[in-house]
């Protein structure tokens, strides 16, 4: 595949600049009773899931509670939380809508959150050594990257790590991998770690401890309601970063090295998030339960348009890559996962010219 | 009322086992399915009547929220209106008295729709019967119980007449009202005035009331005729105003240049009131930097803080727009900023500031 001149990306990004600035006009109430719909659907399901649940008696309310609690988590964390959390709906002006106020059902505390994903990953996407998303300093992506014997079990260590997904996104401002190689001090990462200890205590107390009491009083059990959330809160974190993985680590994603994005145009900036995004196929119903991030590209060039407009714009988009020969990444959602493992396990691998990686990393950082 | 406080409000404690926040919204998703009366944070009104009264302006009658503490005559409401997905915050006068909220539970607003206004009209053009509306709680210095005077003169210019009504209507229904009051109502033509016939038949009733509605177009020289002709003994009353700013102002500089003493003029000035010594302050203005936009702008000293983010796109959440709710309160990194309602300045240490009335005195660097 040939880059597109630099014409043609300037062309290329005058078109997606129109997509936009015409979405943003036609912002209004159907996109404020869009989000509203969504934040009441959750909380039903939320109250109607907790309560089959610690109704007790009766194994099949307790499976119906157990998905009803797991669809909640998922709607607030994808659908609802990231999406406000982006800014997509500040123009509302509602406080509990607000990028600046809303919170969510995940131990990533939202002021963390939007340091690193909104500004880190969302500005400097797939480059390497910039976007710490791109690996999370624990998995080795692309051959650009220098192999480290734990990388020979990066396939089951993800496993554990999608499993326990929140505590991994909580984390992750800690910036242990640069703790570790004496780049920032232990100290400068005091406040994210006690602000990360509060929220974890919480979740844990409610989780595990408070409403399992509950189910005690209720005939439901200690047990069958730690349970319960232990299986929802998984689904949640399963389910998350299976949708994430399959939007930047699908086998054709692009990586980009800090030089090639100096000085970067829009259009080049456009350019670079579609090669390094994938996107999942499906229907309305994949793409509300993913958050829209099934359409994880529309999502990187417009990061803070009311995501359900994705749906609207993907085709236009499509046709404008097909037009400019940039390529457009997108698949069945076992087909993404599959490559998503596929490259995961290639790249566990120590590479022959193990020399030669290293020597190019030391260059790149003294550049 | 929360309404209005929620940027204040604390956030749950670090105690492990405070889910307050975690409780509080499932009670306030509980509450907006059931009855939206019984929410804390956002609180509403239903609206149960909606009565026109002149071409341009309707009055809406309000069940008002559990909990909702009441006010004087005179007092403004403020509301949170969904227009078109935004929530947009202005605030009306009541036109009705403190008795009937408390015999009923309700309130009336009065409201005139004004061109361009997004409020008056969206209010004007969709309010029902059966919709609901955020209310907050009333406050105001425009009342009675600002002064012990017993002859006064109400000075209202069209819509200006909400206030006056609520609390004349508050005044001569006790059994043996005190004050002596007249009251001069500027109106541009007769079917522009609000309230006729209750005024009118106010004025039959009670002695102590003297009605004079006054259509003329708005020349300073008519007020001045029309006030010295109806008030020869001015300067013995407390002046209560409030109207368009083109009659407020004449009004103040008639009354001043008659030396009525301050503390006997009461203004409702709708907006904001900038500090006098403002305007001629050269040192306001300078580089903004919002540092978590990454956005840069130059401020002109006049535009606030807010309204410099609002014009380079940003969408900074805000309330009252006049350094009341708190809601866009938010974290100065560095730099001085002027209070526009009092002039002060702030020191250049990190502090919470309301950007909404902060004008920036050099350099500053915000967290927004």
């Amino acid at each position: 595949m040939n880059k597109p001149s630099k014409e043609q990306l300037q062309g290329f990004g005058e078109e997606l600049d129109a997509i936009r600035a015409e979405t943003l006009a036609d912002l209004g109430q159907s996109d404020a009773d869009y989000i509203r719909k969504l934040m009441r659907r959750r909380s039903y399901a939320e109250v109607l899931g907790r309560g089959l649940i610690l109704l007790g008696f009766n194994p099949v309310a307790w499976v119906v509670g157990v998905i009803l609690l797991s669809v909640a988590k998922i709607l607030d964390n994808m659908e609802i939380g990231h999406n406000i959390m982006h800014g997509q709906y500040d123009w509302m002006n509602d406080p509990k809508i607000h990028s600046q106020t809303h919170d969510w059902d995940n131990l990533c505390e939202p002021g963390s959150w939007r340091k690193t994903h909104n500004h880190e990953h969302h500005t400097y996407t797939n480059i390497l050594g910039k976007d710490r998303d791109f690996g999370y300093g624990a998995y080795r992506m692309s051959e650009d990257m220098e192999w480290e014997p734990k990388h020979k079990y990066q396939v089951a260590y993800y496993g554990l790590m999608a499993l326990l997904f929140q505590w991994g996104l909580g984390l992750h401002d800690l910036e242990a991998e640069r703790i570790r190689s004496g780049e920032i001090t232990r100290e400068s990462k005091a406040d994210v770690y006690s602000k990360f200890k509060q929220r974890m205590r919480k979740h844990l107390f409610k989780e595990y401890l408070l409403f399992p009491l509950l189910g005690i009083l209720t005939g439901a059990g200690f047990l069958g309601v730690a349970l319960a959330n232990f299986i929802a809160n998984s689904a949640r974190n399963l389910w998350g970063s299976a949708v994430i993985f399959c939007g930047h680590f699908t086998d054709e994603v692009h990586t980009f090295t800090p030089e090639e994005c100096e000085n970067e145009t829009q259009g080049e900036w456009y350019y670079r998030q579609i090669l390094g995004s994938s996107n999942i196929d499906g229907g309305p119903l994949m793409h509300v339960m993913s958050g829209h991030l099934s359409l994880q590209i529309e999502h990187h060039l417009f990061p803070d348009i009311p995501a359900h407009r994705y749906q609207d714009i993907a085709p236009r988009v499509r046709e404008i890559c097909r037009r400019y020969g940039v390529p457009y990444n997108t698949g069945g959602f076992f087909t993404q996962y599959w490559s998503v493992i596929k490259r995961l396990h290639k790249f566990s691998k120590r590479p022959e010219s193990a020399e030669n990686t290293s020597t190019e990393k030391d260059s790149a950082q003294t550049a | 009322m929360p309404l209005l406080t929620q940027a204040q409000k604390q956030s749950a404690s670090d105690r492990f086992w405070d889910l307050g926040n975690y409780f509080r919204d499932q009670w306030e998703f509980l509450a907006n399915e059931i009855n939206p009366r019984f929410s804390l944070d956002t609180p509403k009104a239903k609206i149960l009547e909606v009565v026109s009264q002149t071409p341009d302006a309707k009055s809406y009658l309000l069940k008002m929220p559990r909990r909702w503490p009441g006010f004087q005559a005179g007092m403004h409401l403020p509301v949170v209106v969904d227009v078109n997905g935004r929530q947009l915050h202005r605030t009306y006068t009541i036109s009705s008295t403190p008795k009937q909220f408390r015999e009923q539970g309700t309130v009336t607003i009065t409201s005139k729709r004004i061109p361009g206004g997004k409020v008056s009209n969206h209010l004007f053009n969709s309010a029902r019967p059966g919709q609901w509306i955020q209310v907050g709680k009333a406050s105001g210095q425009f009342t009675l119980g600002v002064t012990k005077a017993e002859k006064m003169v109400f000075i209202a210019g069209g819509s200006g007449i909400t206030p006056f009504y609520a609390m004349l209507k508050d005044h001569y229904s006790v059994i043996q009202p005190r004050r002596q009051i007249q009251l001069l109502y500027f109106c541009n033509s007769a079917p522009d005035v609000i309230f006729a016939k209750q005024l009118q038949a106010m004025a039959q009733l009670q002695s102590q009331f003297q009605l004079h509605i006054l259509l003329a177009d708005r020349q300073e020289t008519l007020y001045r005729e029309l006030i010295e002709d109806l008030c020869p003994d001015l300067l013995e009353r407390d002046v209560f105003l409030c109207g368009p700013q083109g009659l407020m102002d004449a009004a103040t500089e008639i009354l001043q240049d008659k030396g009525l003493p301050e503390q006997r003029l009461h203004r409702e000035s709708f907006g904001l009131r900038r500090a006098t010594s403002l305007a001629t302050d050269q040192s306001l203005g300078g580089a903004v930097s919002f540092t978590q936009s990454g956005i840069s702008v130059e401020a002109d000293g006049q535009s606030t803080l807010l309204e410099l983010a609002e014009a380079a796109g940003m969408t900074p959440k805000h309330g009252c727009r006049a350094g009341i709710c708190h809601q866009c309160k938010c974290s100065k990194v560095s730099g001085h900023v002027v209070d526009i309602r009092t002039g002060e300045v702030s020191d250049g240490q990190p502090q919470l500031i309301q950007p909404c009335v902060a004008v920036p005195k050099g350099p500053v660097s915000i967290e927004l």
